[in-house]
């Protein structure tokens, strides 16, 4: 009888040294499950001897059993740490081959372009309605006597050769600037009005600098006690978060017939710092919009009283603002609708 | 204008260097736009705004320096010269338009021998761009340079009955300029006329037959001053603008006729001898007197936001050569001279200020106005949306011209109003403005393409102008519209052979539709399409009843014409009418099944005629509440299928709200949806 016993613990110690072997040199989970069957399965070895137990006489079986079990949980601890491990490796071991060409363009539509005009409509407009400035429009056929007449402007006014002049059938005409749009609004709105009008505007003109379809923003702020100074400070600060806050900007007088005092405003030459260049024709400034306080005939062809009220207007040129924005030397390739100067935007 | 320093500098002192000067003449109003070396002189390019009529010569200059930099100012204080016989005799002068022509001077110089101007005259002209003709009329140019003053000589001998009558011309008659051109006139045109009829465009040009030649020996000499808007009106209607009309009609100073005139007789005898009439005549019958402003500084500073006293602002208008006196209150009366008729009202003094103030030193300030809640066009919401969702679906932005031209719109015009036309376009082209996108969107596209680009694909939302049934008023309405061609996915590696149809604009529809949040608000439609669409690949895209554009290929018979071989698929919407409805609607949320669905994969076989939208119509007519998504995922024809026939693939999803559904309940609905799809289509399944 102790043979026996001592012949199924020499067995089990056998297997034991067995199964650590085999375990050790497993190497992929294929192997390793082949392991569990071999020594765990149904009729694995170890299942076996476990079966045969009940041949053991009974004051033997439970050191026989105890040695069973170690040998069992040593097997199947072995593998517990050896199948995720494996599992692991040979996941590594797949994805190390798995090598895309990560330069190939992404997949599906690519965005279209917006187009630059109406990216530097959007920066100027944000500018000024994050100052509190309302936005309106008006039309763009418009009569003589919102473009001219009510804008101080009549017919034999030598300042209507600043602007020549698109008529259309029916005596009316494109407008050669956003400046009617302050009449339309001062005449459906009592102050204070602070408001910009964006839109198409129309010259007769066409060659490298100008272009008989272009597009302007114009402002306006009516109220009492509405001083140049003001003016000053909201264009300046237009300008700065235009341009760049360290930006020089300065205030010369022009003539408008629609203000007075009135004002160009020259900002320090973004191509050359203002050392000079062709841009700016080596003065070191760009001229970049328009302004003065409301003429007292504007607020007579609107109705308000000129003593009571005080405000100032300015416009500019979008394309101007664009072309300084992004560098581009001619107007026309904004209505070119090229996609080779469109995709860059 | 341009105008050297060198004679500048005979009538003010210049302390600075030329360039200094430049400098603070730009910043007080009179921007120089180039400043070239010349010799040992320099040479200022002006450019006067039209209020500063006073400052197209180079005394107003000097009168405008003095005023900036405060040096002195000594203008000629011109002695009349000397001379023998009568004016009366020599000449009868007489003025009938006298609105038109308050001041008419002229004196006769006898003896006259014409020739080659002295060097320093000519390089002067030179220098201001003025060609030499002649020592008389180089020393009238002269003369208009340096006063501002536009002057005449007439070859006496050749005005009929030596007189010169001043007065309207009689409508319709033609009269040849000095530069050779045969004007029409009109009755509104003011004329120098002789014995015979005119001899001169007052204030314009003077005339062929009255021009000073070679062989002239008595010259009549004509300082004068014309109505503005006269000289304007007769300038623009004939599309002739000169040196003398842009003086004219923005006002030169009426007081100063005579002097000038001294000038330039004395001038003519310097340099082409002679001897003028011991005097001259001078019409001025009512003397345009100097108007008169008053201000306090309390009026200035309002304006500017500054805090000037009275006595600084009355220093500053001293310094413009304007008459100051005080009337007490700190009321300051100016005496405004007749050289600067752009100062008519009170603001005008105030700006006066500021200028020779310095814009620089007024204090930049933020103002101080009441909140409000800011107002938007009423549609800037929506095109951003609609904008942006066309961007993400790949197409780029352009802008249009307003206009177009007939070429361009000729073969989109079956139909619609006409378009509205414009009077004076640049050339032929661009006439026309625009109802609809499309023609100049065609017409960007086949540009690019002519530009060797295979894809294009291109969107625009703006402005078209129509005629409204009120035959005075005109629409402005925001279109949208858009086009595709060449490959579906531009750019891809590798789905590179697709090319895009009609379903891919289609989605650029369902895009912009889908960004207003109106998707199930829209439907797509077959109709009677416009000439320049392909009748079998066009869709009308409608909003409830309402047609509010539409999808398709451009036809291909138009394609051809316009050299396009590629096919090209377009949309067009009324994105204003759209917009308008998407506002005030918010997405509402309907409720969902949170417990699982089934889904069911259906094929089935029908006529090739038969539209989705009739299957889909089928299918949810078939009354199963269950039913929660249907989705179309394969078309094919040809294959095993007979002629006429298709095949559609359809997804069907059921699902409950309250429960998971059973197995039975899916298999009957799926049942039922397939009986009705063979009983009323036709449809056997496959």
């Amino acid at each position: 009888m102790i043979a026996l016993k001592e012949r199924i613990l020499e067995e089990i110690a056998q297997l034991k040294r067995q199964a650590q072997a085999e375990l050790g040199s497993v190497s992929d989970v294929a192997s390793a499950e082949a392991c569990r069957v071999k020594y765990l399965g149904r009729k694995g070895l170890i299942t076996s001897i476990l079966k045969s137990l009940k041949d053991v006489p009974a004051d033997a079986r439970p050191e026989v059993g105890r040695e069973i079990n170690v040998a069992k949980s040593i097997v199947e601890s072995r593998l517990s740490e050896l199948i995720p491990a494996l599992g692991t490796a040979a996941i590594a071991d797949s994805v190390s081959k798995q090598r895309i060409d990560i330069t190939l363009p992404g997949r599906g539509m690519r965005r279209g372009h917006e187009h630059p005009l109406r990216r530097a409509m959007a920066d100027v407009l944000s500018i000024f309605t994050d100052m509190g400035f309302s936005v309106h429009e008006g039309p763009e056929i418009e009569t003589d006597y919102y473009n001219f007449e009510a804008l101080g402007v009549p017919a034999d006014h030598p300042a209507r050769d600043m602007q020549d002049t698109f008529y259309v059938e029916g005596g009316r005409l494109l407008r050669t600037h956003t400046s009617p749009v302050q009449i339309h609004v001062m005449e459906s709105k009592k102050p204070p009005i602070c408001a910009i009008f964006p839109g198409a505007v129309f010259r007769r003109d066409n060659d490298i600098s100008h272009s008989p379809m272009f597009h302007q923003v114009e402002g306006l702020m009516v109220d009492r006690h509405i001083t140049m100074g003001d003016l000053k400070g909201v264009l300046s600060t237009f300008c700065h978060r235009m341009f760049g806050p360290s930006l020089a900007v300065r205030f010369r007088p022009s003539y408008f017939p629609f203000t007075e005092p009135s004002a160009e405003v020259d900002i320090q030459c973004v191509m050359c710092g203002g050392a000079g260049c062709r841009v700016c024709k080596q003065t070191g400034w760009i001229e970049i919009l328009g302004c003065g306080m409301v003429d007292p005939v504007v607020f007579n062809s609107v109705k308000l009283d000129p003593k009571t009220y005080s405000g100032f207007a300015f416009g500019m040129g979008i394309e101007r603002i664009a072309m300084l924005k992004y560098a581009i030397g001619d107007i026309r390739l904004f209505f070119e609708n090229d996609l080779r100067f469109l995709e860059q935007f | 204008m341009r105008v050297p320093l060198d004679w500048l500098q005979e009538f003010v002192e210049v302390r600075t260097g030329a360039e200094k000067l430049a400098q603070s003449l730009t910043m007080s109003g009179l921007e120089v736009e180039s400043l070239e070396k010349a010799g040992r002189t320099a040479i200022f390019e002006i450019g006067v705004t039209p209020n500063r009529s006073d400052c197209l010569s180079v005394a107003g200059l000097a009168r405008e320096i003095a005023a900036i930099t405060g040096a002195k100012l000594s203008l000629r204080g011109e002695k009349p010269p000397r001379g023998e016989g009568r004016m009366a005799k020599a000449a009868k002068i007489s003025v009938q338009s006298r609105a038109r022509c308050p001041r008419y001077a002229a004196r006769v110089i006898r003896g006259v021998k014409i020739g080659a101007s002295p060097q320093w005259i000519s390089a002067r002209l030179a220098a201001c761009g003025i060609r030499s003709i002649n020592n008389i009329v180089d020393a009238t140019n002269y003369v208009m340079l340096e006063t501002g003053q536009p002057l005449h000589a007439f070859d006496l001998s050749r005005l009929g009955g030596r007189r010169i009558i001043v007065k309207t011309a009689e409508e319709g008659r033609s009269f040849a300029t000095l530069d050779g051109v045969k004007r029409l006139l009109s009755s509104d045109d003011l004329m120098i006329c002789d014995a015979n009829g005119p001899v001169a465009l007052a204030g314009v040009m003077g005339g062929e037959n009255s021009e000073v030649r070679e062989d002239t020996v008595e010259v009549l000499l004509e300082s004068a001053y014309f109505a503005p808007t006269g000289v304007r009106r007769s300038s623009k209607r004939i599309g002739l603008s000169t040196e003398s009309s842009r003086r004219f009609e923005r006002g030169v100073d009426p007081n100063g006729v005579l002097s000038a005139l001294h000038r330039l007789t004395a001038l003519i005898v310097e340099t082409a001898g002679g001897a003028p009439t011991e005097d001259w005549v001078d019409i001025y019958p009512k003397k345009i007197m100097p108007a008169r402003l008053s201000l306090t500084a309390s009026d200035v500073n309002r304006v500017l936001g500054t805090d000037l006293g009275a006595p600084k602002v009355a220093s500053i208008l001293k310094r413009l050569g304007l008459g100051v006196a005080s009337s007490g209150k700190g009321r300051i009366v100016a005496t405004i001279p007749t050289f600067r008729p752009d100062l008519t009202r009170p603001v005008d003094l105030v700006e006066e200020v500021a200028r020779l103030y310095g814009y620089g030193e007024i204090e930049a300030t933020m103002p101080k106005i009441v909140l409000s809640s800011i107002a938007r066009p009423r549609c800037a919401t929506e095109e951003e949306a609609v904008r942006g969702a066309l961007i993400g679906a790949g197409l780029t932005e352009i802008v249009l011209y307003g206009f177009a031209s007939e070429e361009v719109l000729a073969p989109f015009a079956d139909q619609g109003p006409e378009p509205i036309r414009i009077i004076n376009p640049i050339s032929n082209e661009q006439g026309l403005m625009i109802i609809s996108l499309i023609p100049n969107l065609v017409e960007a596209a086949k540009q690019n393409l002519m530009r060797q680009r295979e894809d294009v694909r291109l969107f625009v939302l703006q402005k078209v102008f129509q005629r409204t049934k009120a035959l005075d008023s005109i629409d402005e309405p925001r279109m949208v519209a858009g086009l595709v061609c060449g490959h579906r996915c531009p750019g891809a590696w590798e789905r590179s052979k697709e090319a895009v149809d009609f379903y891919d604009a289609k989605l650029c529809v369902e895009t912009a539709v889908g960004a207003l949040g109106l998707s199930e608000d829209v439907i797509f439609q077959r109709g009677e399409p416009p000439a320049f669409l392909h009748p079998g690949r066009f869709a009308y895209v409608l909003q409830g009843n309402a047609r509010v554009g539409f999808v398709g290929e451009l036809h291909p018979d138009l394609a051809r014409r316009l050299g396009i071989a590629q096919e090209i698929y377009a949309f067009e919407l009324c994105f204003e009418k759209l917009a308008m409805s998407a506002q005030s609607r918010a997405p509402r949320y309907r409720e969902f099944s949170r417990f699982p669905f089934v889904i069911r994969d259906i094929a089935i076989m029908l006529d090739d005629g038969v539209p989705l939208c009739e299957v889909e119509k089928v299918i949810s007519d078939s009354g199963v509440k269950i039913l929660d998504d249907v989705r179309l995922f394969d078309v094919f024809r040809g294959g095993s299928l007979p002629a006429g026939k298709k095949s559609m693939a359809i997804s069907l999803r059921f699902s409950r709200s309250d429960r998971t559904l059973t197995d039975e309940e899916a298999s009957s609905a799926h049942a039922k949806i397939v009986d009705d799809l063979s009983a009323k289509l036709g449809a056997v399944l496959r």
